[in-house]
């Protein structure tokens, strides 16, 4: 189990300071919130944590390695997974084979044995293939395993996606706006899921608006303002903190409301 | 036991398909549709690769008529290539009877040493999957359709090049490439006598092709692929190494067109320049784009008809317009291909009976 640590992180694009100078660490197995107004640097920062983006200053380790400057693909080799504030599934895949994707990652069969149909690979593709199902069971959408993603509604979407990150058994997995779109009662199902996902042990690190949400299930807090930290601390000190309100919870925001 | 049924009923009916149409053909003697359909054959086993690249990895090459030409000429060009004079003669001797060298005489009496056609094909497949790898290998790292640059690049000079060497024989291209003797009884080659036993090649390899792209396809780098297709970024952040996995697909397709090239080289008995002309790479792609892109299948089908009644001459002098409008109507009418545009099509006539819950589309 590792911790995260994001230290002295900058991002700049041109002119705008995305980030600037944000550190903090996430224990392992904590439910960690980033919180803050549009456009704060919530995504940017998710970005540089799972490899896609490469900050200006700063690095992120977790554990021993430094992840900043390796590529996506070696970030999720770590045991890092996230999804996406704009729903990333693979629509032209039916639900199973989204999920088989996040098993990618485990699989050791190589490429000839995979166009040669070796009994090795044939063995591991039928293990992905139930542990795939086993999750999708898990998760109450096992009768959607043969759905084409494209065929689904939204909200649906959105599990696929939380079950395909699952799939690469991360060890710290990075929500971003879990539950925006969501109806009222798919946000208690994704509440209930972020608690058994942390009884597993896994680390979340999760950017949220809905608010009832992250103060329902964070240990820890963090809150941007245009790329700054401006607080930091368990929920019950980040409600009742000034600037906080000031700049994110007391003005009534549209998207808060849920 | 029921998966690997699934997986070996297709085959088993496709290899029944190639004997009954043999069949056909044979008891409405009409022997002489052969060469063009082996040809055919051949120039569909480029199409099924392109797919891979195209369909599944979601790159555009505009090179594949380059790669089939690197695989015929250097095949052609290493069987005729004299180099009797240039080896002592123990030299020789061993190299034959290890099989890299065959030793004959020319039309003229004279001694007559070439590289064997297996050595050769070898060298062919080599040489390109490293041309390949050292197109694909910065074009396929950045995003964009830079492959569709390079691969065009390439086929232009490797095209000028034929045309403009002396070592290739200029427009007019190598001749007398020798038969290639693969089994006892099975030669690759034009003889009319021999049209039955090279359908049956052209389509084994055919079929080889097909299984080892429907596994590959069928594989988690084939589900990797096309979720690089869906979203690369997605794909990246699952952990797919996305350059290298485009990479080899790139390489494994190059690779098929060099192998449909050689071939079609031995069994025409020669090779000439047009085969890098950028239209038939065009051809191509055009072939891919209307099997339905993602569709080795389609891919399969469409071009082995279309191939085969261009080189029938079916289209006669509206040959190049036939396939540069079915372009023009594939991108325009039905992007992802006539099978999904049917099946839209079907859809939108009959709108309620989609399934339930399935109709509400994302709200952003
Ligand atoms: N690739 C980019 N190029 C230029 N500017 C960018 C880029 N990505 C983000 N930004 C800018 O950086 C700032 C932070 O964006 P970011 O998406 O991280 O915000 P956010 O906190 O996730 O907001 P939201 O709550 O709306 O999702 C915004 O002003 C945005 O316009
Ligand atoms: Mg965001």
């Amino acid at each position: 189990m590792n911790q995260l640590r994001v230290n002295g992180v900058t991002r700049r694009f041109g002119g705008l300071t995305a980030l600037h100078d944000v550190s903090f660490t996430v224990e392992p197995g904590a439910i960690f919130g980033i919180i803050g107004p549009n456009g704060a640097g919530k995504t940017t920062l998710f970005n540089i944590v799972s490899g896609l983006d490469v900050p200006s200053e700063g690095e992120v380790a977790y554990g021993e390695t430094v992840l900043t400057g390796r590529p996506p693909y070696a970030v999720a080799e770590q045991g890092l997974a996230r999804t996406f504030q704009n729903v990333s599934v693979f629509p032209s895949m039916t639900v199973r084979e989204n999920v088989m994707i996040g098993r990618h990652r485990h699989c050791r069969a190589g490429l000839l044995a995979s166009c040669l149909r070796l009994p090795r690979q044939r063995r591991e593709e039928a293990a992905q293939r139930a542990d795939a199902d086993r999750i999708l069971d898990e998760l109450a959408m096992a009768h959607l395993a043969d759905t084409p993603v494209s065929a689904l509604a939204f909200g649906q979407r959105r599990m696929v996606e939380l079950a395909r990150a699952l799939a690469a058994e991360p060890s710290l997995l990075l929500l971003d706006e879990p539950a925006s779109g969501l109806t009222t009662r798919e946000t208690d199902d994704l509440a209930a899921q972020i608690r058994r996902i942390r009884e597993r042990g896994i680390a979340v690190l999760l950017v949220e608006h809905n608010m009832s949400l992250v103060m329902d299930v964070c240990e820890t807090i963090l809150v941007l303002d245009f790329g700054k930290r401006i607080a930091h601390g368990a929920p019950a000190d980040i409600r009742n903190d000034a600037r906080v309100i000031e700049v994110y919870l007391g003005g009534e925001r549209p998207d808060a409301a849920h | 036991m029921r998966a690997a049924v699934r997986h070996a009923l297709p085959m088993i009916a496709m290899t029944a398909g190639v004997v009954a149409l043999q069949l056909v053909i044979s008891a409405a003697d009409r022997q002489f549709y052969m060469t063009q359909l082996v040809m055919a054959l051949y120039y569909t086993i480029v199409v099924m690769g392109l797919c891979l690249v195209m369909g599944y990895a979601g790159q555009v090459s505009l090179g594949h008529g380059g790669f089939f030409a690197l695989g015929g000429y250097t095949s052609a060009i290493l069987t005729t290539r004299n180099l009797a004079a240039h080896l002592r003669p123990e030299t020789l001797q061993t190299l034959e009877r290890i099989g890299l060298l065959w030793s004959r005489t020319d039309l003229y009496g004279a001694p007559l040493a070439t590289l064997a056609p297996w050595p050769a094909f070898v060298a062919a497949l080599l040489l390109t999957g490293a041309v390949a790898l050292i197109l694909g290998f910065p074009a396929l790292r950045l995003k964009g359709h830079y492959l569709a640059m390079a691969t065009l690049g390439f086929g232009l000079i490797v095209y000028r090049m034929l045309l403009g060497s002396a070592f290739t024989g200029y427009a007019d291209g190598i001749t007398g490439v020798p038969p290639w003797r693969l089994a006892p009884g099975v030669t690759v080659s034009g003889a009319m006598d021999n049209r039955i036993v090279n359908y049956y090649i052209a389509c084994g390899f055919l079929l080889f092709v097909l299984w080892f792209l429907r596994n590959l396809t069928g594989s988690r780098h084939g589900r990797a692929l096309r979720s690089i297709h869906d979203s690369e970024t997605a794909a990246k952040a699952m952990g797919v190494n996305t350059p290298r996995l485009k990479l080899q697909a790139f390489v494994i397709s190059a690779v098929l067109a060099a192998a449909a090239g050689s071939f079609l080289t031995h069994f025409n008995g020669g090779i000439g320049p047009s085969e890098a002309d950028a239209m038939k790479s065009v051809r191509y792609l055009t072939l891919v784009a209307a099997g339905g892109m993602a569709n080795i299948w389609g891919a399969m089908g469409v071009s082995l008809a279309l191939t085969f009644l261009s080189l029938r001459g079916v289209f006669g002098v509206y040959d190049h317009a036939v396939f540069g409008g079915l372009l023009i109507v594939i991108v325009s009418v039905a992007p992802n291909g006539p099978g999904r545009w049917v099946a839209d099509l079907l859809r939108r006539r009959r709108p309620t009976v989609r399934s339930s819950g399935a109709a509400a589309e994302p709200a952003t």
